[in-house]
């Protein structure tokens, strides 16, 4: 998992337009309950939530090609169900000081080509993410790196920097030579040279992803296999496409497949209540937020963004109308599972008390006087856009509602469709008077889920920074917290960084989403990865201590 | 006139339509607000050389009247380039899904006429009586029911209650399997009883009119059992306007196909069209368009031949 | 085209004329052919006959009010419609009461936002009817002149709108619909733009099949004798003739229409979502199929067939009332 965190429902930065991940879309409802599979018919594991666009670890940039990616690579480092950090690839290593670390390698690990991975291998790979799609990857830290023997790798950072581990857990390890997606090769588009436990099978758009096991996985010859086998548990990882939430859930339903990834959380009580299904939640490392043009309009007022945030009904949204608690509001941007230094709720309540929790007095105040100091009449008319998610619809239709109720706004929800939601947002929409609504995916380093979003080097389209705000301080601070070590020393950086963002509002944090899957009875132990491109990697992670038991 | 005569002229009169339909199919991309690429192009990132290639892909730097000359070389040979999202190519996209919708629609025709055949006859024979007021009803039903409402109905009375089709498309089975016809079963039902409720009227009305002819009073003089006669005769002769309307029954179909499609997430050429829609995908919009258009064009052509052939009055 | 044998038969001839003229009534013949009135009012005699399709006006009538009524109308601040038999708001969030199956107090149920079904459906019809109504309209403002042109010039006019006609009517409706929207874009303008372009096909043909069929009558040739102007003649002798089945056609046009509308917003290529037209309730409703809220789907399906088939009924009426001899059943109406 990389510290370079995704919108959700994930897009290229470079190439906008080879986008396939075509967002939860036109409501599709699934066909009809049936019986499984139609007369016999095995069924199929798991669902996708969009076509992948790549199985090459450098090219992929959304959720579903990199839950693909996932069951087939490995890094040297994986962060486990409960954000750890734990030995892949990687046996172990050491801070040699901040800016070397050492990396000592398993031995026999084999590639689905049968070579074996040596340092050399480690080399390319990293290096390999340069000038791809994914180079932030490496870009942020890599500097050079030295050979130390077959097993045993020295890399160097061209500055200290914290979320080195996380950015690592990105990088997927291939055989050296495999050539780049830089200089325009997708060699991996059709076969997979990983050391993950499944490899490539096929691949058919709108339909279907095949892996089968690959039998030589290096867990088996390693001394401290504990409780967990030495291969897959299946001998084949059947993916379906099924874009819609509400089909996905049918199929399921259906006993068509085992195992969803999306589950629209109308349909909690339902699965809760179904014996045969088990719901398996996880926190996420996500959150919702709204993004406000800071540059233009009357947006340019705090109050105005300050005013707004306190209207908004944070906890219908999370309880009745639209997420039945599988969601957690957030004043800051830290989801719970990251813990002590960087979330408590004290300081959680606190921001919301001072700055953006719901409180309509307040935010009558606040809006009186941004409305008066910047000569605006109420009520004042302006959209939410956003994409055809439909969770998300319904979350910009409440808010949208609840603006409008009040005698000061009018808006309407503008839903578009992926691409040009994409095209809007890391192009012009800085410069338009319209909010945004939209989802962060991030990793495990706090940094991953602030720098690419308000940096001031990150204005879109390199970065992230959609609504191109920019404060200094912020910027310093987020320096700071990047080039220090130690969680102790870090998490008042960037409790201060959430604070400034609270005060400043150029978005408003809304809630954190849990990671929500639901598996057939023929699946046990099954777990919930928190990170959203990582759907699968319940089936058979032994390195971060999790398998199934499947009797499918 | 002769046969061949009118063949001819048929055709010659089919070949500006299509032109039209070809015009009108290439004016869309053209109908965009300003430059067809830099619309597709104008939020995005895209470094200059990509540009070019979009632009010398669409012909764009040449006069109006030969870019569409070209893009009409191109598809005559079936060359629709590269779909922008998914960048296979447009034709193999469209022909991987096409299958699936004519097996949506032959079932959907034939789902149409099971209904409309005996129950236009039945109607005709008992013409007054209760058996045609009923049908008559049925037919309103048949062309006032939303189709995509039928088929959310229809979804949850055999879903919630029942459960007796799969959910997703039985993908890895081939087309004409058991599994595949299964799973098309209840998105053919919903659009052909839409289709159908014409057709049980037409079957009714010229059976009518068959009833009445002296042929049908003379075999009926003449002591021939009057199933002999029913089935021999006068159905045979009342097809011929009902099948002739079944043929152009295609537009009615696909204009279902769109929307069934999606309610049932049936993987044909309408989901196609809508996904492309949803993403802006113009190179496939066009194509299917087009394809689409010239398709029943066709088919309109051959209902009128066979039509004509096989009643000569209708030669004008 | 019935052949009924050794029976002789007149058409165009009107008993019931016959029947209530006074024998010493002082009748007189005109030279301006009152055709197009006089059909009218028998048309309209024979309409009220048909209980069908009284049946139908009636719910229509009924439909359209409701709809007016349903919330309060204000045009430029002044409350033009004070009335609303609507219960409830059909825009108001309120979750503790949301999904609710059909109550009491919510005669259709709740949706998600805990807003009132039943209100949304009155409110709603405003969209539905509108567009139905001002689509046909406009459709009717489109296609009449062109084929009265085509029809009355002939040659290569005639030629180039037949074949235009016919490249259109190449494209099932929704398809074309469709791709018009992709191109510009959603909205409530844009929808009945769409559904106009492939709307007027229809009247352009009948006109000019009505005026190529006239054109050669003797009260025309009198009048271009007379020297009248051609455009004269088209709008003041053909086009108020053929207005009959125009009229026809756009009745039975304005079923298809709004089922066209409904299932754009079906597909979502029509108005916001959280808009109360009835086609986009029900894309709002797939979702809830499984969870056994069949009120969600029931409800505005409900109100676009009970419209659709009520008009279906009138205009079937309408069309009998013009020509009681058509035995035809086939319902020609509208788009395919």
């Amino acid at each position: 998992m990389t510290n370079q965190g995704r919108l959700t429902k994930g897009i290229s930065r470079r190439n906008v337009l080879k986008t396939s991940a075509a967002a939860g879309a036109f409501g599709l409802a699934g066909c009809v309950d049936g019986g499984g599979g139609g007369g016999g018919g095995s069924a199929d594991f798991g669902t996708l939530g969009a076509n992948a666009s790549t199985f090459d670890p450098a090219a992929s940039a959304d959720a579903s090609s990199s839950s693909c990616i996932d069951l087939m690579y490995e890094p040297l480092v994986g962060f486990d169900f409960d954000l750890n950090p734990q030995p892949v690839l990687a046996r172990d290593w050491e801070r040699v000081d901040d800016t070397t670390f050492r990396f000592m390698l398993r031995e026999g690990v084999q590639f689905h080509n049968g070579d074996e991975m040596t340092a050399e291998d480690v080399q390319h790979s990293i290096e390999r993410y340069q000038g791809t799609v994914n180079t932030a990857v490496v870009a942020s830290w890599y500097d050079s790196s030295e050979i130390l023997g077959d097993y045993e790798i020295q890399l160097n950072l061209s500055q200290p920097y914290a979320p080195f581990l996380a950015d690592l857990s990105g990088v997927s390890i291939v055989p050296a030579g495999t050539t780049s997606p830089a200089d325009g090769e997708t060699p991996l588009d059709d076969e997979s040279q990983g050391t993950g436990p499944f490899q490539f099978d096929s691949w058919s758009q709108d339909d279907r992803f095949v892996a089968t096991k690959f039998d030589n996985y290096w867990w088996g010859d390693v001394n401290d296999a504990g409780d967990f086998s030495g291969e897959a548990p299946l001998d084949e990882v059947n993916l379906r496409v099924v874009v819609d939430p509400s089909a996905q859930f049918n199929a399921i339903q259906g006993g068509d497949v085992n195992a969803i990834n999306q589950v629209p959380p109308m349909d909690v009580p339902t699965v809760e209540d179904d014996g045969n299904l088990t719901l398996n939640r996880n926190d996420g490392i996500t959150f919702d937020f709204l993004i406000y043009p800071v540059n233009s309009g009357p947006f340019q007022n705090e109050k105005m963004r300050r005013g707004i945030t306190r209207m908004i009904p944070r906890d219908d949204i999370v309880g009745d109308a639209v997420f039945n608690g599988t969601a957690v509001k957030g004043s800051s941007p830290y989801p719970p599972i990251l813990g002590d230094p960087y979330w408590d709720e004290d300081f959680e309540q606190r921001l919301l008390d001072e700055y953006v929790g719901e409180d309509v007095d307040a935010a009558t105040t606040l809006l009186d006087e941004a409305f008066s100091e910047e000569g605006i009449e109420a009520p004042y008319q302006t959209e939410i856009r956003t994409n055809e998610n439909p969770v998300r619809q319904r979350w910009c239709e409440v808010i949208a509602n609840t603006l409008s109720e009040t005698e000061y706004f009018e808006v309407s929800v503008n839903v578009m469709e992926w691409s040009s939601y994409v095209e809007f947002i890391t192009g012009p929409a800085a410069e338009t008077s319209d909010m945004v609504a939209l989802g962060w995916t991030a990793s495990a380093d706090p940094d991953s889920f602030v720098y690419q979003l308000f940096a001031t080097d990150q204005f879109t389209p390199n970065g992230y920074n959609i609504n191109h705000y920019s404060n200094e301080e912020l910027d310093s601070l987020m320096q700071e917290g990047q080039t220090t070590f130690g969680a102790d020393q870090r998490g008042p950086i960037y409790k201060d960084i959430a604070e400034i963002l609270a005060q400043d509002v150029p978005v408003t944090f809304l809630w954190h989403g849990k990671r929500l899957m639901a598996t057939r009875d023929v699946i046990s132990d099954f777990q919930v990865h928190p990170s959203a491109s990582a759907d699968y990697s319940g089936i058979y992670s032994p390195a971060l201590g999790q398998e199934i038991e499947y009797d499918g | 006139m002769s046969l061949r005569r009118y063949v001819a002229k048929r055709l010659l009169v089919t070949i500006p339509v299509l032109l039209i339909v070809t015009l009108v199919t290439f004016m869309m991309s053209h109908l965009l607000p300003g430059d067809p690429v830099a619309y597709m192009t104008q939020f995005s990132e895209i470094d200059d050389e990509t540009v070019q290639q979009l632009r010398a892909q669409y012909n764009l730097n040449e006069p109006i009247w030969k870019q569409y000359v070209l893009w009409l070389g191109d598809a005559i040979q079936l060359e629709f380039g590269q779909s922008i999202i998914s960048e296979r190519n447009v034709t193999e996209e469209i022909l991987s899904r096409l299958p699936y919708t004519v097996l949506l629609g032959v079932m959907s025709l034939g789902v149409a006429l099971i209904i409309s055949i005996p129950t236009g006859i039945i109607a005709a024979y008992k013409k007054g009586e209760l058996a045609d007021e009923v049908s008559r009803v049925f037919a309103l039903l048949g062309v006032s029911l939303p189709n995509f409402w039928l088929g959310l109905i229809l979804i949850l009375i055999f879903s919630v209650r029942l459960g007796l089709f799969p959910v997703l498309p039985p993908t890895s089975y081939p087309l004409l399997s058991y599994n595949m016809i299964m799973f098309t079963l209840l998105p053919a039902v919903t659009i052909g009883t839409a289709s159908s409720a014409l057709l049980m009227r037409l079957m009714r009305s010229s059976m009518v009119e068959e009833l009445n002819k002296d042929y049908v009073t003379m075999a009926r003089a003449k002591g021939l059992p009057e199933r002999t006669v029913v089935i021999k005769h006068v159905v045979r002769n009342s097809m011929i306007a009902v099948v002739t309307v079944a043929a152009l029954q295609i537009a009615f179909i696909v204009n279902g196909a769109v929307v069934i499609e999606q309610v049932f997430s049936y993987p044909g050429i309408g989901r196609l069209l809508l996904n492309a829609v949803s993403q802006r995908d113009f190179p496939i919009i066009q194509a299917t368009v087009l394809m689409i258009g010239v398709t029943i064009v066709f088919a309109n052509l051959v209902a009128d031949i066979a039509y004509a052939w096989l009643d000569p009055r209708i030669r004008y | 085209m019935s052949q009924e044998r050794g029976r002789i038969r007149i058409t165009g001839y009107d008993t019931q004329t016959v029947d209530e003229r006074e024998d010493l009534s002082d009748w007189e013949p005109e030279l301006q052919s009152e055709e197009a009135k006089g059909r009218m009012y028998y048309a309209w005699q024979r309409f009220k006959g048909n209980r069908a399709a009284v049946f139908g006006l009636t719910v229509i009538l009924l439909m359209t009010l409701l709809a007016i009524f349903a919330r309060p109308i204000e045009i430029a601040g002044t409350t033009v419609q004070p009335f609303s038999i609507a219960p409830y708001s059909p825009s108001t969030h309120r979750y503790d009461v949301a999904t609710q199956a059909p109550s009491a107090k919510y005669l259709f149920g709740t949706d998600w936002a805990g807003r009132d079904i039943f209100s949304r459906v009155l409110f709603g019809g405003r969209w539905s009817l509108s567009i139905g109504f001002i689509a046909v309209g406009l459709a009717v403002f489109v296609g009449v002149p062109l084929g009265a042109v085509a029809g009355y010039y002939g040659g290569w006019i005639d030629e180039a709108i037949m074949r235009l006609v016919d490249a259109l009517y190449a494209f099932p409706f929704l398809v074309l619909a469709i791709a018009i929207v992709a191109i510009v874009g959603k909205g409530y303008w844009n929808m009945i733009a769409a559904l106009v372009v492939v709307g007027w096909l229809p009247y352009a043909r009948i006109i000019r099949g009505e005026i190529l069929s006239v054109k050669e009558n003797e009260y025309v040739t009198a009048a271009k004798a007379l020297g009248a102007r051609d455009r004269a003649v088209i709008f003041r002798h053909i086009v108020p003739n053929a207005m009959a089945p125009v009229i026809v056609q756009a009745t039975l046009s304005i079923g298809s229409v709004v089922l066209a509308a409904a299932s754009l917003g079906f597909l979502g290529l029509g108005l916001p979502p959280s808009s109360a037209e009835w086609g986009s309730m029900l894309s709002n409703s797939q979702q809830t199929l499984h969870r056994g809220q069949w009120w969600i789907t029931l409800f505005p399906g409900l109100a676009i067939f009970a419209f659709v088939m009520a008009i279906n009924l009138v205009g079937d009426g309408v069309r009998e009332a013009f020509d009681p001899q058509s035995e035809s059943g086939g319902t020609e109406g509208g788009f395919r």
